[in-house]
């Protein structure tokens, strides 16, 4: 029995190891500077986090007159622009309600529960919001690996209203679980009008794709065109999250564009072995604001290659613990099936009141691999 | 050594005129092959300006109402940023639109890369992003003469070049599309296979501060007809207004890179609904 325990303490101390080891190479490969021609993931944007404007020395975040004078007076390169103000929120809308109940509920260390969506039939059996109670429903997640479901059949279900007696403002969280990490499903899903996205991912790498399509610049990289969202109705109130929290309006959080990273919630899906083995890095992402923890799939991967399930599972718990953040787990003994994240963690008032989501990108243009936990010694807020 | 340099002038105005004619005769075939219900191509022959309607709905009754707007050239239908799927696309433009104008179909489709990840917990250096095969292929099968899509680098516009043509130009691949039904005999000549990359038409977009850096190389690219300045895009990407130097910088590059390489510019008026596509020669 004492040579079982010892031998798991073994394994697990050789795990944390390679963990260890692991997370050490990571950050030495993510730390590669950018070469002259962009940067290290080539032919696309990466944000660098720069905001001073190279001729003035001036801030362009703070007073800069971008409006009659130039910032980048470089030439033209995405490794050295400086991005613009744009689209920055004010200080209002940045400490305003979130529109998205999830992510209001989840940075105030709430659980969060949300319900499966198949069939185009089914949506609107379950799409009513309920904040609390044995019944609470907070988001739906549209199954988008094992449905037979596409883009034309639940854009029209998220449209305002499309259910008969349900509003924007009673409407549960719009969300779908993506079955590839690609730009095409981000895109579809956000501009469908997705502000809850659950993604299968296999590696740290994957993780940092799908923040990078999912979230607008320059956080990410997701494009703007005419789409659904359009349709949402940005002075009506979201529904009340519950608990006394507060309620916002779109327009009032700095309107869809510019307020859907901070309102965005990522769940990233991880039911595959080496999923489990990159959950520490995955979890520690700014972006990933939950870890669903894919324990049918999980199983059955790990009993595939012969690895431990149970040494597996808790460790991607222990990374989401360890990050703060949430860890979902879905019951699929029930129709529909429900997914539920919980914070497993004691946060006092004032951790939770530090708790926001940064959504930004460290000096390498990836996403900062720390806990959304403001003031942690890990962030380098 | 003043005859010697004459001689020397003399052989190269002869290679060049035999260039030119050669370039001539290269054209005039092109032009031959060219269909004569694509307004699209042959404007761009001639240099007149283009127009298209955005469709981002799956109602074959809308599309071709749109697509019988007067004066529209192609029917931009949007696969990026709408819930259409190919199923619907190809059905619209396979539906029967007797008052069409617009007798091109043109699609907006996705780069869609997907890097060459590994698995594990070891992130290594991505591999060069690759454009889905099936994006090109399935929008060409469809029926789509123009293609629209947003390139962040000249390698990533070479990459459109060679997925979009069939060989020599690139390796887009032969097979059982609805191109014949959508563009039959009597308009292709009987030789869709044939005339195609003579009558393809292919846009990059450029929404991003990276692709405006190389915006002269993507639009020096051959096979590429059209820069499309996607100013929403680029004011998101880039962080500055449109109207404001760092915004108008970028869009003056884009500009001129079209312009440098006698390539049309596109830009969009947002504004109309439908969303129209207006290009013109630089």
């Amino acid at each position: 029995m004492r040579s079982r325990a010892r031998l798991t303490n073994t394994r697990l101390t050789a795990a944390a190891g390679i963990a260890a080891v692991a997370m050490a190479v990571s950050l030495s490969v993510l730390g590669q500077s950018c070469p002259s021609t962009g940067c290290d993931l080539p032919g696309i944007t990466v944000p660098n986090g720069f905001t001073i404007c190279p001729n003035t020395g001036t801030d362009v975040h703070a007073s800069f007159p971008t409006g009659t004078t130039l910032c980048n007076n470089q030439p033209i390169n995405p490794a050295n622009w400086v991005y613009g103000p744009n689209t920055d929120l004010t200080a209002a809308q940045e400490t305003a309600n979130y529109w998205n109940p999830v992510q209001a509920r989840m940075i105030a260390g709430l659980p969060v529960i949300g319900r499966r969506v198949s069939t185009a039939t089914g949506y609107c059996s379950v799409a009513q919001y309920v904040a609390d109670g044995t019944n609470a429903n907070h988001f739906t997640w549209v199954d988008l690996q094992h449905s037979g479901l596409d883009n034309s059949q639940y854009w029209p279900l998220w449209n305002a209203n499309a259910c008969a007696g349900l509003t924007w403002t009673t409407t549960a969280a719009r969300g779908s679980l993506d079955s590839s990490i690609d730009e095409r499903e981000a895109q579809h899903d956000g501009d469908g009008g997705a502000y809850v996205m659950i993604r299968p991912v296999e590696s740290i790498r994957d993780a940092q794709e799908i923040i990078f399509w999912s979230f607008y610049p320059p956080f990410g990289h997701r494009s703007q065109g005419n789409t659904n969202t359009a349709a949402m109705p940005g002075g009506t109130l979201s529904p009340a999250p519950g608990s006394g929290l507060g309620q916002n309006t779109i327009n009032g959080a700095g309107g869809y564009r510019n307020s859907f990273n901070r309102n965005a919630v990522m769940i990233a899906q991880i039911g595959t072995v080496a999923g489990a083995q990159a959950a520490a890095g995955v979890a520690a992402l700014d972006g990933i604001d939950a870890i669903y923890l894919d324990q049918e799939n999980l199983q059955f991967q790990a009993a595939g290659v012969g690895a431990d399930y149970n040494q597996l599972a808790n460790g991607v718990m222990a990374a989401a613990n360890a990050n703060s953040k949430h860890l979902c787990t879905v019951d699929t003994t029930v129709t529909p099936n429900v997914m539920t994240c919980t914070l497993n963690m004691n946060l006092s008032a004032a951790d939770i009141a530090k708790r926001v989501p940064l959504r930004r990108l460290d000096a390498n243009g990836y996403p900062l691999g720390w806990t959304r936990l403001a003031g942690n010694a890990n962030g380098a807020n | 050594m003043i005859r010697s340099r004459t001689k020397q002038s003399n052989a190269r105005l002869l290679a060049a005129g035999v260039l030119a004619a050669a370039t001539m005769a290269a054209s005039t075939s092109v032009l031959s092959q060219v269909w004569p219900t694509n307004t699209v191509k042959q404007n761009i022959l001639s240099g007149a300006p283009l127009v298209a309607k955005r469709i981002d709905t799956s109602d074959p009754a809308t599309y071709c109402a749109i697509a019988s707007t007067p004066g529209t050239n192609f029917t931009w239908t949007d696969m990026v940023s709408s819930g259409l799927d190919y199923s619907y696309a190809w059905a619209m433009w396979a539906a029967s639109c007797p008052t069409a104008v617009a007798s091109m179909r043109g699609a907006e489709i996705l780069y869609a890369e997907r890097p060459s990840f590994l698995d594990g917990a070891l992130p290594r250096p991505p591999a060069p992003r690759e454009l889905v095969k099936k994006e090109v292929q399935r929008a060409a099968d469809g029926g789509a003469m123009v293609l629209m899509i947003q390139v962040d680098s000249a390698a990533q516009a070479q990459q459109v070049v060679q997925r979009a043509y069939y060989p020599p130009i690139g390796t887009r691949d032969l097979g059982p599309g609805q191109y014949d039904t959508v563009y039959p005999a009597s308009v292709t000549g009987g030789n869709y296979v044939g005339t195609y990359n003579a009558n393809l038409v292919v846009i990059a977009i450029i929404s991003t501060v990276a692709g405006a850096s190389q915006a002269k190389m993507i639009a020096a690219t051959s096979g590429i007809h059209a820069i499309f300045l996607d100013a929403m895009n680029l004011e998101s990407d880039s962080g500055y207004a449109q109207g404001s130097p760092d915004f108008n910088n970028l869009a003056s590059f884009v500009r001129l890179s079209a312009l440098a390489s006698h390539k049309y510019l596109c830009t969009t008026d947002r504004t109309t609904t439908p969303n129209t596509l207006t290009c013109a020669k630089s």
